[in-house]
Formats: C-alpha cells, sequence, structure tokens
C-alpha cells in the first residue's frame, strides 16, 4: 500500500479541549482501497481524530493534508459519518428527507434537489436494507435503523474518503453484517475508509489495518500484528477492565466486585 | 336571514379601514412569525425568542425617541444583544442561556429607564408593551408587509441551510456551512419578524406568536413542510379570530390574538392525546359488530 500515494495525511496532530489533551503527537496517512479502524477505549480520542481530519476540530498543532488528486475541492471528497447521538430524530422528517440533506449543498440553491437524488437516496436506503422505511418518520426508527440511515446519507453523493464513527455501536447481528459488507464495497470501490469502533471483533473482520489510539497512537498494523493482549493492555491502561482469550483478543468494560 | 346575520358580523369590521390595515396586518405577522416560529419550536429556542423579544426594547425606545424607523432601531439592538451573547459566553464560566438571561433583562430595564424619561411615558410604554394594531397606517402596513417578505425570502433562499443548522449541525459543518454566520443570520430574522409583530401585538405577547401556532403545528405535522404551513396557517387564522373577538367583545387586541392560538393549540392539544384511546375504543367497536358472536351476553 505503501507505494499509493496517501489520500490523507495526519502530521503530529496536537488536539486539547481546554486543558485536556485529546490527541498528542498524531501522525497516520490512509490510502486509497484500505480500511483502518481507530480503536481505544473512551476518551481516547478516537472520535477527535476523525473530526480532526474531516475538519471540524482544527488541531492545536500539526496538520491534516486532503490528497489534492481528489478532485477540485479534496476537502468534499471527505464524509464524515457522525454517531446517531448527533442528530435530533424528534424532528419532524421522513426517512428520504433526512437521506436527502447528505446531497444538500450539491446543486444550485436558486432550484429544488435535481430528482436524480431521489433516486439516489432511494438506491442508498437500498444497499443499507431500509428502502421500505424511506417515508417513515425518523422518530420511529430503532437504534440500529437510525444507524442504517446515517450511512445511507453519507453514500447519497460520491466521495472517496468515508470517516465513520461508531457505526456498530447499538446495532443488531443483521445490521452488523450489512456494514460489514458495505465498508467491504467501498473498499472494492477504492475508498478509502477509517472508523472508530470499541468492536475489536468487527475491526478485525473488516480492517487492513487497525490503529490503536489512546490520544497517541499505540501500535498501528495488520490486525495480527495490533490485537494482541500487550497492546491492549497499553491502549486501555486498566488491566483490570479487560478480557483477553487467548487468541482472540477481546475487550469490554465490567465491574470487579 | 341567519345566513345575512353572520355575513354582516363577518364584513361589518372590514367597513372601517383602520380595521382592514389591522387585519391585514395581523395576518402578515401571523404568517411570518407562524415560519420563523417552527425553527425556533424545533432548535428548542424559545428562550432566545423571549429574550430577543425584549432585548431590542431599548432599539425601538431609542429610535421613537429620536424619531427614527423602530424597524431599524429593533434590528440594531437585535445585533448588538447577539454579538454581546457570543462575547459573554466566550467566558468558559458562563452559559449561553445565562448570558441570555443578563442581556434579555438589562435590555428590557434600559427600554424601561429610557422611555420613563418622555412626558408620555404610560402611553407610550402599553403602546409598545401591548401593542396598537388599531393604530397601524398605511406605511407601517407597507413596511410590514416588506419586512415580512424580505424574511420570508431569505429563509426561503437559504433554506437547505436552515434546515441543516436545525436538524444535523454536524452534517452541515461536513458541508461547509459556517455555523456561526447562519445562527447569526438566523437572530437577525428573527429579529426582524419580533420587529414585525412589535405594533400589533406588543412586546411582551411576541413570543405567543412565535412560538404557539409553531407547537401547534409541531403536535400534528411529521414533516417540515406540513408543519410550516400549518404554522403559518394556525398563526393567521389565530391573528383573524383574535381580532374579531377584540372587536366584538371589546378586548385587547394583541391578547385576544394570543388567546385565540392558545386556544387553538389546547384544542389541538387534546384531540391528540384523545387520539389514541378514540382509536382503541372504535377498534373494539368494530371488532363487536363483525362478530356478534363473540359479544358478552349482557343480562
Amino acid at each position: 500500500m505503501s507505494h499509493q500515494e496517501p489520500t490523507i495525511t495526519v502530521e503530529d496532530v496536537v488536539v486539547a479541549y481546554g486543558d485536556r489533551l485529546a490527541l498528542d503527537g498524531v501522525s497516520l496517512s490512509l490510502y486509497p482501497g484500505e480500511v483502518v479502524s481507530l480503536v481505544g477505549p473512551n476518551g481516547a480520542g478516537k472520535s477527535t481524530l476523525l473530526k480532526t481530519i474531516a475538519g471540524h476540530v482544527k488541531p492545536d498543532r500539526g496538520r491534516v493534508i486532503v490528497s489534492p488528486s481528489l478532485g477540485p475541492n479534496p476537502r468534499r471528497e471527505v464524509v464524515y459519518v457522525p454517531q446517531r447521538d448527533r442528530i435530533d430524530w424528534t424532528l419532524p422528517a421522513s426517512v428520504r428527507d433526512l437521506v436527502l440533506m447528505g446531497a444538500y449543498g450539491t446543486s444550485s440553491r436558486w432550484r429544488p434537489l435535481p430528482r436524480g437524488y431521489t433516486k439516489a437516496a432511494m438506491d442508498a436506503l437500498e444497499v443499507v436494507g431500509m428502502s421500505h422505511h424511506a417515508e417513515t418518520q425518523i422518530g420511529r426508527l430503532s437504534g440500529g435503523q437510525q444507524q442504517r440511515v446515517i450511512l445511507a446519507r453519507a453514500l447519497i453523493r460520491p466521495a472517496s474518503v468515508y470517516l465513520l464513527d461508531e457505526p456498530f455501536t447499538g446495532v443488531d447481528a443483521p445490521t452488523e453484517a450489512i456494514f460489514e459488507e458495505l465498508i467491504a464495497d467501498l473498499q472494492r470501490q477504492g475508498k478509502t475508509v477509517a472508523m472508530a469502533t470499541h468492536n475489536l471483533e468487527c475491526a478485525r473482520a473488516t480492517s487492513d489495518r487497525i490503529c490503536m489510539v489512546n490520544r497517541r497512537i499505540v501500535a498501528l498494523g495488520t490486525p495480527d500484528e495490533t490485537l494482541v493482549p500487550l497492546n491492549i493492555a497499553v491502549a486501555y491502561g486498566d488491566i483490570s477492565q479487560l478480557h483477553i482469550h487467548g487468541e482472540a483478543a477481546h475487550s469490554h468494560e465490567h465491574v470487579h466486585g | 336571514m341567519a345566513d345575512s346575520g353572520l355575513v354582516n358580523w363577518l364584513t361589518q369590521p372590514w367597513e372601517r379601514v383602520f380595521m382592514q390595515h389591522a387585519f391585514l396586518a395581523i395576518v402578515i405577522v401571523g404568517l411570518v412569525c407562524g415560519i420563523v416560529g417552527c425553527f425556533v419550536v424545533l432548535r428548542g429556542m424559545a428562550f432566545v425568542g423571549d429574550a430577543f423579544a425584549h432585548a431590542v426594547f431599548p432599539g425601538v425606545v431609542i429610535a421613537f425617541l429620536v424619531g427614527g424607523s423602530i424597524f431599524i432601531g429593533a434590528l440594531v439592538a437585535a445585533v448588538v444583544v447577539s454579538l454581546m451573547i457570543g462575547v459573554l459566553t466566550q467566558t468558559e464560566r458562563m452559559r449561553e442561556d445565562t448570558a441570555i438571561g443578563v442581556m434579555f433583562a438589562g435590555g428590557f430595564a434600559l427600554g424601561i429607564a429610557l422611555i420613563s424619561s418622555t412626558r408620555s411615558y404610560t402611553r407610550d410604554l402599553a403602546s409598545f408593551l401591548l401593542g396598537n394594531i388599531l393604530g397601524v397606517s398605511r406605511s407601517d402596513l407597507l413596511l410590514t408587509a416588506g419586512i415580512g417578505a424580505l424574511v420570508l425570502a431569505v429563509l426561503a433562499i437559504f433554506r437547505r441551510e436552515m434546515v441543516l443548522i436545525t436538524f444535523d449541525r454536524t452534517l452541515a459543518t461536513s458541508l461547509g456551512i459556517h455555523l456561526w454566520r447562519y445562527d447569526q443570520l438566523f437572530l437577525v430574522l428573527l429579529a426582524l419578524a419580533i420587529v414585525t409583530a412589535l405594533q400589533t401585538v406588543g412586546n411582551i405577547l411576541v413570543l405567543a406568536m412565535l412560538v404557539t401556532p409553531a407547537a401547534t403545528a409541531r403536535l400534528i405535522a411529521d414533516r417540515l413542510p406540513r408543519m410550516l404551513i400549518l404554522s403559518a396557517s394556525i398563526g393567521a387564522l389565530s391573528g383573524i379570530g383574535g381580532l374579531y373577538l377584540s372587536y366584538y367583545r371589546n378586548v385587547a387586541s394583541g391578547a385576544a390574538v394570543v388567546l385565540v392560538a392558545t386556544g387553538i393549540f389546547f384544542v389541538v392539544w387534546t384531540a391528540v392525546q384523545l387520539q389514541g384511546p378514540m382509536r382503541r375504543w372504535r377498534g373494539r367497536g368494530v371488532k363487536s359488530s363483525v362478530d356478534p358472536a363473540t359479544r358478552v351476553p349482557s343480562g
């Protein structure tokens, strides 16, 4: 992969919220056609790293370079898919309305959205298995369905880099399978996918590389290189909160009595 | 006979020019505030709307005292207050609602202090606070229509940005929409909507025109376009109903308009609350008529 030009280059990025360091000297390159999972404990800076790449958070030091080869406006080729709690699901909109919002800003404000986008919205909903819910009020969706709709919204306009923030959180097994297939499909199309996740098994199944983060990069490499007990223990800090079962690295927080 | 009586009852207020102006002005205010109010309600900005209505007061009073346009006075005050809130919330210890609270009370007090220096203090103050819809002149009406049209036109042009900063600010940022700029634009539109309503319903009750029709529409609309149309219609209808009430029952016009809007809200709210039990009751009735064998024998 290293012979290709990276689509995204993160150079020595530092981000602080007040006096709390969220990222401390993070450098990372993302390449076309690869899937990279960012894993680490809560507050490790995974979402912050994605938001910094997306340009939502301005680094206090360092920089993010989006390859100019992506097009005349490279920044627009980067799509950030937020956690579902970032959206107010009680607002009056149908699933299709919400997906169509992903196409706002792509056409003239003086005309209605081109009809092609309605078809694109239905196609995107079809991909995530939600086309039969196109007219459903968004407030009636389950958590997993909400996550599928957010992902469909990201697919409505063409892009080269997809940044997925916790896509597997709170989704059921069928949704997980749809997402894994979708991520594999994006990869086949030569897209770059970076996702923050707590689900180490999904990370292992879908990713070319795993970046273990805890404010700094603790480990970066193939799943087999990265998901080893020592790295997990270092990244997650508190070993008492880990379950490591032999070969299959696996972690979740639990209460010790 | 009864029909002609009703027609007379409906047309009589329209025979007077000042009532024609009043009807037209309140319909414009109902439409404009109904539409702007949808975004106020959906963004949870009822407190901001109330605060703005009070905070523009000193601008209105200064404009009145120097003989300038109250629209311009209110607009300048709104921009100053909005910027002040922005500056105050730069301090980590100051939440936005606190800053708004400080500015709104301070601004309102400044307005009262300024107007209390005039000789016709009580009358002027009452006119600002409670509105004076029967005093709407032709030029006031044209100005209200012009500003209302401007507000609606700007909202229509920037509809996608307004929808995105309401529904999903993260997506808005992703699409390169400058949140601060559009938040400020919305506050200016809000200030203008408030100013159009100042003369008709007054400073104290303007919030009702922004919030009540939109809140009523939200109870029954599942889509934003429907909510906008319903809210504007309820706003205009409340205005017309309130003016009839005011005309025939000799009630203060601003209060009458707001009471009609509040009445519509409670009727709709009750209907929505009763919808579930009614549906269950009707479902039971249908079942029993389809299958009489399942009826429990009486006696």
